[in-house]
């Protein structure tokens, strides 16, 4: 036996903007051993559109969604090129100004044209060359993030063809069809997500599956530090051929990570994810490092490297400017479960023992009394607790403790070891699991009834509404009253319960199955919103886009407290948008109707006397 | 030597009293020093929201139906409100016989027109305790909301000015001096229409029945304030005229939030405009204010917190070579207008304390609105460099910091980080849309 090296692991590095390898990630300087090719939603999407001859096919999104990727594999499909060709042609005709044929023995006819990337340009350069490309003779494919596409199809030099595809494009978020007439085709990465999909099918799965295969991790078989290795520790743990069940329960915790994080508004790439990914496996690490460090450190390092803690913790051998560098590694801590008390769970590791089994690497700790102990935090806590004699002795303690039981309550989290119910909580987010219930269309009408009423509620509390008995309809109040607090307000409109609805996003543009072109069908989709309709009293429905933050702010009210200073910005957009609703819905009346002490109370004014009665 | 007439009318009305009677060579008194510096008076008094609310009373109560008349003196029917103001902070309104004529002694009735009135109130930043009714008004959220100063002599409601001294005659003088006669009439247009949408609500018939019920002018009376307010002056006029304009066409947002805009941009406005004027009085060249957005770097906190004393340290200045043997109570009151009306605005962290300028999302709001035409959006970094920087005189970005040579003396990376907080609090508030991770727009479509 011997120390080994295992490639795979070097490769991962790569993927770590601190590599000094890290730029042969790129699409353009990869070899075709290093690629991953995952079939997508938007790479059959695209490949769909090419063959049934499109005109245009907008690819955009964020750097590092996979657009000069989706091209290489476009110009291997369609025009029937290897790999190694493929990724020649990209290198050296995709500036647009060349058509693409097809290989040589290709039969099907098919050509492309395609901008790889508009920033080489300015914007009115890139404007004339889309006006010239509008032609019959290739499908055009034009890479761009969304900014830089706005400046090319709207700046001056624009003409008849921008104004169309920019059209098209801004209609695309809209009526959410990713084609209007089946020629122009608008592919939006950035609804693009690495968590869709169940059964282990979503990008992230695939990736990480790829990435622990046993191929990949045969020399580590042989290698004399396997048993100390945190990186193979990692692996195994993910790996659904080392632990079937157990692994399987942690992707699915971790494809709920990565979905509530794009729930909350953030764009992960594929880059992001691959980063993160390599990150969490090796933590920063590579063979000779872990060689070194079973050497030379002392015991029960190795906890810090599992992936679970990797993910919201840094360990020390990771500097703040490292971490910076992973966009991801800045968003993940805000989610941290290790930070939240849930009595249920914490009974069970540190009350309850036989939750973990003994052993594992990831659990050992380092014993506060000894160099040569470990502490199985399997055992829970009892042996951290000891006798501090001072201050300094009572301080250290307090930090073991914590840090064992953050560590328990995240793997807790990621071996599932409560309810599923529990798993927003988990996150942050008591009334996720709501939320989850809208997007996941798992709502039975009574369910959704119910709820309703408590948005409804938030809605009130929001508005600083308080009623003495629950009320089904939905009050606006005057926006003039929209900040008070204090109970008593002027009403602008009611509205009655089923004129309040709540939708998932990809509902609001109708059927995916039934709407040709529908966005859920062009790339790999989760519902990030959800949709709050209120309808008016003139039968005109008003949107407002929810998010997993929102919806939470909302159903915290609904139970009786929000931190306004917290959620300001969220209960700002929440009450301007119930504002627009009531500035336009005053019924001319001759009662002035007002709400007070959670009582509907009118006043009428006769001449020059104003007179209170109770409220119809 | 003759002791300085001393006017029963307020400070200011008495200054003019003394320009009558004083001889020349006799000590001026902060108004004068403050209308020779900044075109207006502008007094600790009337700092915060007063301003806003002056202005909408002149283009609301002024003689005839034209917003912003022209001509050499503006002419104004004054409202004091007092019957709602009294019924809601005045313990001795008791008394008052209007609580049989009008409320027909209906305690109930009263208690609730109270609770509900109180929910209008104008916000007194300094206030802890309940206020004395001519210090407490209503927020002009509908036309007949807007009210004057009033208060209590003799068991007489005097209509007078109090808290409204001046700041709001001079953004009304500029407004209505605009050189730019098509802007001046869309202005005018805007103005008419801010409150068309609430004419029907029950709120407007509300006030509508207090207003009437309350003391105000039988007759239209001059004002002399705003007849001896400069106009006019220098270019940064237009940068309130344009503000105020893309407020008024904002068509996407209430009205409410338009009033409220329409106040803050004022009193925004007036605190630059303050700083700009102070610092070309004393030959200073301009120097932009450093907001820290709450980026958490102290070395920036520091920064700004020393650029608001230089501020103020120049504006004492500015007043001290206009008069140098001003009273230091005087003064103060030019120079506290500054951080009263900034920090009422949310353009100071707090009111009281250590101070530094920030941004509040009302602010944001009020600059979203005040800067971008309704129906247009700007790249984030062209309203950060732009906006803030080239037209306000703000400094939050590296661009900003790298143009007025910040950079020099602070890393630019607490420039770029100050603006990466700026941008996520104006997304987290709707302000900002961000399409991809190149591109950031600012637009007024969901500020309300």
């Amino acid at each position: 036996m011997a120390e080994n090296k295992n490639h795979h692991v070097y490769r991962m590095a790569r993927f770590l903007p601190f590599d000094p390898s890290h730029d042969q990630i790129y699409e353009e300087y990869q070899d075709t051993s290093d690629s991953l090719n995952f079939d997508t939603v938007a790479y059959n999407y695209v490949l769909d559109a090419a063959n049934s001859r499109a005109n245009v096919i907008v690819l955009t999104g964020d750097a590092g969604h996979g657009k000069t990727h989706l091209c290489r594999r476009i110009i291997q499909s369609f025009l029937g090129y290897n790999e190694e060709e493929a990724r020649k042609l990209i290198n050296e005709s995709c500036d647009g100004s060349k058509v693409i044929l097809e290989k040589e023995g290709n039969n099907t006819a098919g050509a492309l044209r395609i901008f790889k990337d508009f920033s080489e340009y300015v914007p009115e350069i890139a404007a004339k060359l889309v006006e010239d490309s509008d032609s019959n003779d290739a499908v055009t494919i034009i890479c761009a993030n969304e900014g830089r596409l706005r400046a090319v199809l709207a700046s001056k030099d624009a003409g008849p063809h921008c104004a169309e595809l920019l059209r098209s494009f801004e209609s695309s978020f809209e009526n959410g069809k990713a084609s209007g007439d089946g020629r122009i085709h608008v592919v939006n990465l950035n609804h693009q997500s690495i968590a869709a999909g169940t059964d282990g099918q979503s990008l992230g799965d695939l990736a990480l599956r790829d990435w622990t295969a046993g191929t990949r991790w045969r020399s580590c078989n042989e290698c004399d530090a396997r048993e100390a290795c945190p990186i193979n520790r990692n692996r195994e743990m993910l790996s659904e051929r080392v632990e079937h069940e157990a692994a399987v329960k942690r992707k699915a915790k971790l494809r709920l990570l990565f979905a509530t994080l794009e729930r909350i508004g953030y764009v992960i790439t594929i880059r992001d994810m691959l980063m993160a990914f390599a990150y969490l496996l090796t933590g920063g690490l590579k063979c000779e490092d872990v060689h070194r460090m079973r050497r030379h450190r002392r015991k029960g390092w190795q906890q810090a490297y599992s992936f679970y803690n990797l993910a919201f913790e840094a360990p020390d051998t990771i500097s703040k400017e490292q971490l910076k560098r992973l966009p991801l590694m800045q968003q993940l801590p805000k989610l941290d479960p290790g930070r939240r008390a849930i009595r249920e769970i914490d009974e069970l590791i540190v009350n309850q023992q036989d939750i973990f089994s003994h052993c594992q690497l990831d659990l050992q700790f380092p014993s506060p009394s000894s160099d040569e102990n470990l502490v199985d935090a399997a055992d829970g806590i009892d042996e951290i607790i000891g006798d501090p004699r001072n201050k300094k002795q009572r301080a250290n303690e307090a930090e073991n403790v914590i840090r064992v039981v953050r560590a328990l309550r995240r793997r807790g989290f990621f071996d599932g070891i409560g309810s599923n119910s529990l798993d927003m909580d988990h996150l942050g987010f008591p009334y996720g699991t709501d939320f989850l219930s809208i997007v996941h269309d798992q709502m039975d009408v009574p369910e959704k009834t119910l709820l309703k009423k408590r948005v409804i509620a938030g809605l009130h509390h929001i508005q600083g509404l308080q009623f003495s008995e629950q009320t089904p309809t939905l009050h606006l109040v005057d926006p003039a009253f929209g900040r008070s607090m204090t109970g008593t307000a002027i009403l602008a409109a009611r509205i009655k319960p089923a004129n309040v609805d709540l939708l998932r996003l990809s509902e609001k543009w109708g059927q995916s199955d039934k709407v040709p072109h529908h966005v859920k069908g062009s790339v790999d989709w989760i519902d990030r919103h959800v949709v709050l309709r209120i309808v008016d009293q003139q039968s005109k429905p008003h949107d407002l886009l929810l998010d997993l933050m929102t919806f939470d702010c909302i159903l915290r009210a609904a139970a009786g407290h929000v931190p306004t200073k917290f959620y300001e910005h969220d209960i700002r957009r929440v009450t301007s948008f119930l504002g627009r609703i009531a500035q336009f819905s005053h019924v001319s009346s001759d009662q002035i109707n007002l709400i007070r002490d959670g009582r509907s109370q009118t006043i009428s004014i006769d001449g020059s006397t104003i007179q209170v009665g109770a409220g119809a | 030597m003759v002791a300085p007439f001393r006017s029963v009318l307020g400070p200011e009305l008495g200054i003019d009293v003394n320009m009558q009677y004083g001889a020349s060579g006799k000590i001026r008194k902060g108004p004068e020093v403050s209308r020779e510096l900044f075109g207006g008076v502008l007094d600790f008094d009337a700092a915060g929201h007063y301003p806003g609310l002056e202005l909408l009373n002149f283009v609301y109560c002024s003689e005839g139906k034209d917003p912003l008349p022209s001509g050499d003196s503006a002419k104004i029917e004054r409202r004091s409100h007092d019957f709602g103001r009294r019924l809601v902070w005045d313990s001795s309104f008791k008394d008052d016989p209007r609580r049989h004529y009008v409320l027909l002694d209906d305690t109930s009735a009263e208690e609730t027109l109270r609770e509900l009135l109180r929910c209008l109130q104008l916000e007194i930043p300094s206030g802890t305790k309940e206020p004395k009714w001519s210090r407490a008004h209503f927020f002009p959220y509908t036309k007949s909301l807007i009210h004057w100063d009033a208060r209590d002599r003799y068991g007489r409601i005097q209509l007078e000015r109090l808290y409204l001294r001046g700041g709001g005659a001079l953004a009304f003088k500029i407004l209505r001096s605009d050189q730019n006669t098509a802007r001046l009439q869309r202005i005018r247009e805007g103005f008419k229409q801010l409150y068309s949408a609430t004419c029907q609500s029950p709120l407007e018939i509300l006030a509508g029945f207090i207003n009437e019920q309350s003391k105000k002018d039988e007759q239209p009376v001059f004002d002399d304030i705003e007849k001896s307010t400069r106009a006019n002056i220098d270019e940064f006029e237009d940068i309130y005229r344009n503000g105020i304009l893309n407020i008024l066409e904002q068509r996407d947002a209430t009205s409410v939030a338009k009033i409220r805009a329409v106040m803050g941009w004022t009193a925004l406005w007036l605190v630059l405009m303050q700083n700009r004027r102070a610092r070309h009085s004393l030959g200073i060249e301009k120097s932009p204010i450093i907001c820290d957005c709450g980026a958490g770097s102290p070395q920036l906190r520091r920064v700004s917190q020393r650029c608001l004393q230089e501020v103020l340290g120049n504006i004492v200045n500015a007043v001290v070579n206009a008069e140098p043997k001003i009273a230091n109570a005087q003064r103060n009151k030019i120079r506290s207008f500054f951080w009263a009306t900034a920090a009422a605005n949310g353009f100071l962290n707090a009111w009281r304390g250590r101070k530094h300028f920030t941004l509040s999302v009302d602010t944001l709001e009020m600059i979203v609105l005040a800067t971008i035409p309704t129906g247009s959006e700007v790249p984030y970094e062209r309203f950060v460099t732009e906006v803030l920087y080239h037209h306000l005189g703000i400094a939050v970005g590296r661009g900003a910091a790298e143009a007025s040579g910040l950079v020099n003396s602070i890393d630019a990376s607490i420039f770029e980080e100050n603006e990466a907080q700026l941008a996520l609090q104006m997304i987290a508030s709707g302000l900002v849309t961000q399409y991809s991770d190149a591109t950031r727009m600012v637009s007024p479509r969901t500020a309300s």
